[in-house]
């Protein structure tokens, strides 16, 4: 895994999948990368659903395949298109957005937070920030 | 479902988590249905779960 930002726990848990990818299959990363590079499908799942079929493997290891052959579509280097993404939702987005407030202009009444940050807001160009130590 | 690194018992609308594939740092969650739930206790929560992070 070349993505930064990873906690310690999550290089750990990306490394005992590797290991034992190789291990139970009895084939290198490397190996499993050049095979997934002749997979003629072009989606995750289409992906994934053909390193099963045609090779055993399962969903960690054949995730954690295909994400070395053919990287990740979008990056946490990319905030903005990470929320667009997962935030497709107008309602849960509306309630992300009420959420992601930044601390200075945070109500301090029981009043909803929506109103004061709905308006005028380019959230999706802020990173993940120190908020995301503290909530997901 | 908003996961929060504070203690699930500092405030009644928070729960233990279950199985949530989040950070184990993260204590207590709370349902979020709507955006008017959104109010002062969760900006509460919010920051004491900044604060402690």
């Amino acid at each position: 895994m070349s993505e930064p930002n990873l906690t310690e726990r999550q290089q750990k848990w990306f490394a005992s999948v590797q290991a034992s990818l190789e291990r139970n299959t009895g084939k290198s990363l490397a190996d499993w990368v050049a095979i997934a590079r002749t997979c003629p499908e072009t989606g995750h799942r289409a992906r994934l659903k053909w390193l099963k079929d045609n090779h055993g493997l399962l969903q960690n290891h054949g995730s954690h395949v295909l994400s070395e052959a053919f990287g990740s579509t979008m990056s946490w280097q990319e905030p903005g298109k990470l929320i667009e993404a997962l935030w497709v939702d107008p309602a849960s987005r509306e309630i992300f957005e009420a959420i992601d407030v930044p601390p200075g202009r945070r109500a301090k009444s029981s009043r909803p937070l929506a109103k004061a940050t709905r308006r005028g807001r380019a959230r999706c160009s802020s990173p993940p920030r120190d908020r995301s130590r503290a909530a997901s | 479902m908003l996961g929060l690194a504070v203690a699930p018992d500092a405030n009644p609308r928070l729960e233990a988590p279950r199985n949530e594939s989040w950070s184990e740092r993260l204590k207590a969650r709370v349902l979020i249905s709507g955006v008017s739930e959104v109010d002062g206790e969760i900006a509460a929560l919010l920051k004491a779960a900044w604060e402690r992070s």
